[in-house]
C-alpha cells in the first residue's frame, strides 16, 4: 500500500496506530491533568485536586470554584511536565482550541475547570468513566470534547465582557 | 480512576481512529489500496458544476458511513462521535460523515489537513492535524444545524 510517510502501513488503511496513539495520549493529557499530588512546581499554588483522578479534580473545582486560577494552573505544569514527544499537546490544543500554542495548555486547562464548575458534565456522566470497558458508554468522551470547546468559548466571550466593560469604565 | 486507567481508554480520541478509517471507503473499487486515493478525492469534492459536487458529496459521505460501520469496535466510534455531534447513536455516523464532507465543501479543511494528519512520519504536524481535524468536523457540524433552522440546504 502506499503510504504518505513512504513507510508500509498495515492493513487496510482503517488501523493507525499513531492515531490511536495520540487517542491514548490525549486521554493521558486529561489524566495528567487531573494528578496534582507531587508539589513539583516551585510556585504552585496549594490546591488539592483529590485523589488524583480526574473524576476527583472535577468534582474538587466543583466545591472550590475560587480554585480555578491556581487549579489552571497546576494543570498547565502538569501538561508541561508530562513532556511527550509522542503528543505534542501544544500543537494539538492550539489547534483544537484555535490559540497560539504559548497557550494552548493554559487554554485546555481553563476549559477542563469551566466544564467542570459549569456542570458541563453530570455526575452520571463523570462516574460513568469508570465503568468496565464492556459496558461503557463512550458518549461521555465524545460528550466531553464537545464541552471543552462551548467552555471555551463561553471564557472567550466572558473576556470579551470584562474587557468592554473596563474599557466603558475608563470612560 | 488512576492515570494508567485512564490512558487506557483511548476514545476521546477514537474520533481520530474513525477519521482514519474514512481513506478504505475510497479504495474498494481499487485494488491498489492507498491513502492517496482518498486523499484526491477530498482535493476533488469541491471540483465541478453543483450537480457533480453535490454527487460526489454523496458518494463521499456514503463510503464514510459504510467503513464506519465495517470497523472493529464500531460501538466506541459511534458512541464518541454521538456524544461529540450530540446526536442519537443510530445516526452519529451518518452525521459526522455529513460533517466532515461539510467542513472540506465549507473551506474549513483541505485535503493538506487530512494529508497530515495521516502522515506519522511528524509528530507535530500529526497532533496540530488532530486538533484541527476535530475542531473543525465539530464546527462544521454547528453549521450544518444553523443552516437547518433557517430552512437551508440540510
Amino acid at each position: 500500500m502506499t503510504v504518505l510517510s513512504g513507510r508500509p502501513r498495515s492493513g487496510t488503511g482503517r488501523h493507525a496506530p499513531r492515531a490511536l496513539a495520540l487517542a491514548g495520549l490525549f486521554s493521558l493529557l486529561l489524566a495528567a491533568c487531573a494528578s496534582q499530588s507531587e508539589p513539583a512546581k516551585p510556585a504552585a499554588p496549594d490546591v488539592n485536586l483529590g485523589d488524583g483522578s480526574l473524576i476527583a479534580a472535577i468534582l474538587a473545582m466543583r466545591e472550590n470554584p475560587q480554585m480555578r486560577r491556581p487549579g489552571a494552573i497546576l494543570c498547565a505544569a502538569a501538561l508541561q511536565a508530562e513532556n511527550n514527544p509522542e503528543f505534542r499537546y501544544e500543537a494539538f490544543f492550539g489547534a483544537l482550541f484555535s490559540v497560539p500554542e504559548e497557550v494552548a495548555g493554559l487554554t485546555f486547562c481553563k476549559a477542563v475547570i469551566e466544564v467542570a464548575v459549569s456542570g458541563g458534565m453530570t455526575d452520571e456522566e463523570l462516574m460513568a468513566f469508570d465503568a468496565p470497558e464492556d459496558i461503557r458508554d463512550y458518549t461521555i468522551f465524545g460528550k466531553l470534547l464537545k464541552e471543552l470547546l462551548y467552555a471555551h468559548e463561553r471564557l472567550n466571550s466572558q473576556q470579551v465582557m470584562r474587557l468592554r466593560e473596563n474599557r466603558l469604565a475608563v470612560f | 480512576m488512576s492515570r494508567s486507567s485512564f490512558k487506557r481508554v483511548a476514545l476521546p480520541l477514537t474520533l481520530c481512529a474513525a477519521l482514519a478509517a474514512a481513506p478504505s471507503y475510497a479504495q474498494r473499487a481499487s485494488d491498489q489500496v492507498t491513502y492517496e486515493a482518498w486523499l484526491n478525492a477530498i482535493a476533488d469534492l469541491k471540483n465541478g458544476s453543483p450537480e457533480a459536487v453535490e454527487a460526489k458529496r454523496e458518494k463521499v459521505e456514503q463510503g464514510c458511513v459504510l467503513d464506519l460501520y465495517r470497523e472493529d469496535g464500531d460501538r466506541q466510534i459511534r458512541e464518541t462521535v454521538a456524544g461529540l455531534l450530540g446526536v442519537a447513536k443510530v445516526a452519529a455516523f451518518r452525521v459526522f460523515c455529513r460533517a466532515l464532507v461539510q467542513a472540506v465543501v465549507g473551506d474549513r479543511l483541505t485535503a493538506a489537513d487530512f494529508r497530515l494528519f495521516l502522515d506519522d512520519s511528524d509528530n507535530y504536524k500529526q497532533s496540530l492535524a488532530a486538533g484541527r481535524v476535530i475542531r473543525e468536523v465539530f464546527y462544521a457540524h454547528e453549521d450544518l444545524l444553523r443552516s437547518e433552522a433557517r430552512g437551508g440546504p440540510s
